[in-house]
């Protein structure tokens, strides 16, 4: 769950969301959200079968054969790499934000982001045991401000409450406002997949 | 949504909502919801490369992507070239993007926040020419 990174997922991609899709969009995270549990139960099947690390890769490749699991391993790299960059990117620019924020301090990103990739490398070379239970103490914490905020918010406004967000006619433009905003939902959900691996 | 009274265009127009409605709904507090965005980062960040990176190696051990990917470190047991190399092509991606907003559209949209809006749909639905993406306001300028 910390690889999903909820707290990262909704700061950094909820407000793209809201822009593509309108006052509706949180439907479109409702439909990533039944899209990704689909492919879940799917993988889930194949993981039963056939357990690996290789997650879909091997699954492909014992369904298609080789060719098509070396095109799917060389996607999935570049994708993954791609997606990883932004979270790369966007360590050193959040603490960059938050020091500029609180002690007026303006150190660039570009300087940042390097030194924490640094560190988060050492500790996982040091081994994934470590990695894993101090990634699962952060998940613990954003979790529960995430509730405690969410809570906050709605007692505070609840004399506004509305279900227009839940509407499809207040989706902009239709399903191409569904369509638009749905892979950005799908891209709050990265990181499900390590759960059908074994 | 209802953090920001139903009203998209408010929504849209702050870099970082979810900090914006803590920042009017907590008070100071919302410290707790700035240091939650960076451990989710951070955890985010070492969860998805060893799990990530894991993938690679994997690949590499069967034979799908060079071998030398598939090898582990002789005494920790870890996947060291996987990781280094899925780090290391990272930000080069990083760094590339920078050059090309650089080098095109001026280093104003040279932000992370904005790196993270096109590289999550590798430019298809923000980017040059479509949707904007978000620009943050004065109190997230980046330097």
């Amino acid at each position: 769950m910390a690889n999903i990174g909820p707290a990262m997922s909704f700061f950094f991609g909820f407000g793209l969301i809201a822009t593509t899709a309108g006052l509706a969009s949180p439907l479109t995270i409702v439909a990533a959200a039944v899209a990704i549990a689909l492919l879940g139960n799917t993988l889930a099947q194949f993981s039963r079968v056939q357990p690996s690390t290789g997650g879909f890769i091997t699954f492909v490749g014992k369904t298609f054969g080789g060719t098509s699991a070396v095109a799917t391993a060389l996607i999935a790299a570049i994708g993954y790499i791609v997606a990883m960059a932004a979270v790369i990117a966007i360590s050193g620019g959040f603490l960059s934000i938050i020091l500029n924020h609180y002690l007026h301090w303006n150190i660039p990103w570009g300087i940042l982001t390097p030194i924490l990739t640094a560190l988060a490398v050492l500790m996982m070379i040091r081994g994934i045991a470590v990695s894993t239970k101090l990634a699962g103490l952060f998940f613990g914490f954003e979790m529960t401000v995430l509730i405690v905020v969410s809570v906050a918010v709605l007692i505070k406004n609840g004399g506004h409450l509305s279900l227009a967000p839940l509407e499809p006619s207040h989706i902009s433009h239709g399903l191409t406002g569904l369509a638009a905003g749905f892979p950005l939902a799908i891209y709050l959900f990265i990181g499900w997949e390590k759960r059908t691996r074994r | 949504m209802t953090g920001f009274g139903d009203n998209v265009t408010k929504l849209g127009q702050s870099a970082i909502p979810f900090i914006t409605v803590a920042n009017s709904t907590l008070g100071a507090f919302a410290f707790f919801a700035y240091l939650a965005g960076f451990t989710s980062t951070l955890g985010a960040l070492i969860a998805g490369v060893n799990s990530q990176a894991r993938l690679q190696f994997n690949a590499g051990r069967e034979g799908l992507l060079p071998r030398w990917i598939g090898k582990v470190d002789a005494t920790r047991r870890t996947p060291v070239r996987s990781i280094f190399a899925f780090v290391s092509i990272a930000l080069a991606i990083i760094g590339v993007w920078a050059l090309l907003h650089a080098v095109h559209g001026g280093t104003g949209a040279l932000n992370p926040i904005t790196f993270f809006d096109e590289s999550s749909t590798m430019g298809t639905v923000s980017g040059p020419g479509r949707i904007p993406a978000l620009q943050p306001g004065p109190a997230v300028l980046l330097p």
